[in-house]
């Protein structure tokens, strides 16, 4: 067995490590299951114990939050019909059907079950094909990752919106504030305005804690008493362990769940909630008792339940070897990778090997823990969905200043925090996605020095991006996405006229 | 946040402003500096490359809202994003940061964090000056002795020495 399993292994089985990854499951799926916060936002929470800790370690608390909270978020939609997270909505079709009627620890038990089912698939998707596509990915030379990045970005922007424009239109924006500082090839300062706090151009966590964070909370403010019906529901459930006629019925559709998740998790921009209602649409059509969903199916709980869980090692894989995130997520693992002067991509497997296989690994036991402190506390937990929101959120206020603080022990970025805060609020005031934004902030660099070292290569030649070995794939991909997009788009529009002005 | 602006009319405005920033963004790019190595390209071409697309974007985004057909969606005025409390809070916050670094972290965070509770909901008094003495103190404390991030003290020394 090559040593860097081993080795890997080794790393992610240290005490240190797995605390660090039981303390993240723990924590994900307190915050996955209470309304009103988010994944990113409980990642941003976590952000600044990670700038002191060892690479392992903070990857592993990261890496057991993300898996916590895509399964703690399917608690609240069980037991209050309220998504913890977006990738949860789907559950709720039939889980709290089921909690309603008096099955809330049928549900939850199902839920856990397929989520672990989920992950371990994509844990398996991950630990064959990561090494094995960033092995593929050294023959990639400039203008193919450049062909590549811009790919992602396309597809990020097609599926994160519901008008392409919008979506394109927020890349580009971050493409924008990409070029604040020196630029990735002749390190000349742009856009700086002689400011010495701006030469090295906008930290893309203290963006995303401002685009995230500060308009999770600006919208929490709507509504601030949602949590006087939760434990009256969730004092209720009990034989939360399935039985094994619920284990058989759930097999089918959590394998479908957790292909589709995996395949879908791959895809930059997919995500959560399009792999889990995309399951629970297959499991419905493959279902032989189809009039049952939406009452209260056990398929209808593990299908998209196993997709959503499933979406997060497809994440991990581009993520890993390519260095393209899928989602705000793998954003932040990658800031997290960078600070600790770890480069996800292709040179990841290869120079750190250890490291990626104990990336792997932790993911693996994340899930195992997951699965653990679901069952063992999941009494105690759901008492925490009473927590209001009166303490959580000044807390969480406090904590994006000391994540955007502590990055680099400067004022000015949580002024920078502040700033993107108010463009997340008006952007969700347009109906525009911060999704491509971000991820643009996040590769835009890159972006940009992929392409001018493929000029500088072909002596500002363009035809080499359509001339090498799989630039015209990518760049034939990227064409299709948006093409793919604009007929759905008008598709829609023909079915409903009247939505047209509104896209 | 409340601006009571239908659909069509967000995005048209919204165009605009980005026309406009493509116009601020073309003007900056145009005074960056020029480096004349052979076959290589300058600083400003992907800023130049940025400028058309974000031009060519806003510009169908305005033309398409203007010629579309007016629609029952499209004129539909969406719920708002935020209240007044959150332009209390919004308003909070920028002070909050202004204060930080003369105040410090525990004593700015204190009436920041007391606000917020309020605006959340919170009546009970004795819930509130627990809960903003409590909040900023357990952090700034976990953050120094657990993590050794060392938050702006502000005034705290001269206070408590």
């Amino acid at each position: 067995m090559n040593s860097d399993v081993i080795q890997g292994f080794a790393q992610s089985a240290l005490p240190t490590s797995l605390l660090a990854t039981a303390i993240g499951s723990l924590l994900g799926i307190v915050v996955g299951m209470i309304p009103g916060m988010t994944i990113s936002t409980g990642i941003i929470i976590l952000l600044p114990l990670t700038f002191v800790m060892d690479p392992a370690s903070s990857i592993a608390l990261l890496l057991g939050l993300y898996v916590g909270g895509m399964m703690g978020g399917s608690f609240s939609a069980i037991l209050l019909n309220i998504p913890g997270t977006p990738s949860a909505s789907a559950t709720g079709l039939d889980g709290y059907p089921m909690a309603a009627r008096g099955e809330a620890g049928r549900a939850l038990g199902i839920a856990i079950v397929a989520s672990f089912l989920g992950g371990m698939t994509s844990f398996a998707c991950l630990f064959f094909i990561a090494p094995a596509l960033a092995d593929f990915a050294l023959n990639f030379r400039t203008e193919d990752l450049f062909s590549l990045l811009l790919f992602g970005l396309t597809v990020i922007c097609t599926f994160s919106s519901r008008s392409l424009v919008k979506g394109l239109i927020a890349a580009v924006l971050g493409l924008m504030i990409a070029t604040i500082g020196p630029d990735p090839v002749m390190t000349t300062a742009r856009f700086t305005f002689g400011s010495i706090d701006m030469i090295s151009g906008v930290h893309f966590l203290t963006a995303l804690i401002g685009l995230f964070a500060i308009p999770q909370i600006v919208e929490n403010m709507r509504d601030t008493g949602m949590h006087a019906q939760t434990v009256r529901i969730a004092a209720g459930f009990r034989n939360v362990l399935p039985r094994m006629a619920d284990l058989k019925k759930m097999l089918v559709p959590a394998s479908l769940g957790s292909v589709t998740g995996v395949m879908l998790g791959v895809l930059p921009g997919a995500g959560g909630p399009i792999a889990a209602f995309l399951s629970y649409d297959y499991a419905r059509r493959i279902s032989p008792d189809r009039e049952e969903f939406g009452k209260g199916a056990v398929a209808g709980v593990a299908a998209p339940e196993a997709a959503n869980n499933a979406v997060t090692g497809g994440a991990l894989i581009p993520m890993m070897t390519l260095g393209i995130p899928g989602d705000p997520v793998t954003a932040i693992l990658i800031g997290a990778l960078i600070i600790h002067g770890l480069a996800p991509g292709p040179l990841l497997f290869l120079q750190n090997g250890d490291f990626g296989y104990g990336m792997i690994f932790s993911f693996l036991w994340a899930n195992i823990f997951n699965l653990i402190i679901a069952f063992a506390s999941l009494r105690i937990l759901v008492r925490l969905l009473a927590i209001p929101k009166a303490f959580l959120m000044p807390t969480v206020a406090l904590l994006c200043v000391v994540g955007s603080y502590a990055l680099r022990n400067n004022i000015f970025d949580v002024y920078v925090m502040f700033a993107f805060g108010l463009l997340g609020i008006g952007m969700r005031w347009l109906d525009m996605p911060v999704v491509p934004l971000l991820l643009a902030l996040v590769l835009g660099n890159q972006l940009e020095e992929q392409l001018r070292v493929a000029l500088i290569g072909s002596k500002g030649d363009i035809s080499i991006f359509f001339t090498s070995s799989y630039s015209p794939l990518f760049l034939s991909m990227a064409a299709l996405s948006v093409i793919w997009s604009l007929v759905s788009d008008y598709r829609r529009r023909k079915r409903t006229p009247q939505s047209a002005g509104a896209e | 946040m409340g601006f009571n602006l239908s659909v069509r009319q967000r995005d048209i405005a919204a165009a605009i402003v980005f026309l406009l920033l493509t116009l601020g963004y073309g003007f900056l790019t145009a005074r960056l500096p020029i480096r004349t190595l052979p076959n290589t390209p300058d600083p400003s071409f992907m800023p130049w490359i940025i400028t058309a697309l974000l031009g060519t974007l806003a510009g169908y985004l305005l033309i398409s809202r203007l010629v579309a057909h007016r629609t029952e969606a499209g004129d539909k005025i969406p719920e708002p994003v935020a209240n007044s409390r959150a332009g209390i809070f919004l308003a909070a916050l920028f002070g909050f940061i202004v204060l930080l670094p003369v105040l410090g972290f525990i004593v700015a965070g204190i009436p920041f964090f007391a606000l917020t509770m309020i605006l959340f909901g919170e009546r009970r008094t004795a819930w509130v000056l627990l809960g903003s003495i409590f909040g900023p103190v357990v952090l700034f404390a976990i953050f120094r002795h657990g993590f050794s991030i060392i938050l702006p003290r502000g005034v705290m020394p001269i206070l408590f020495g």
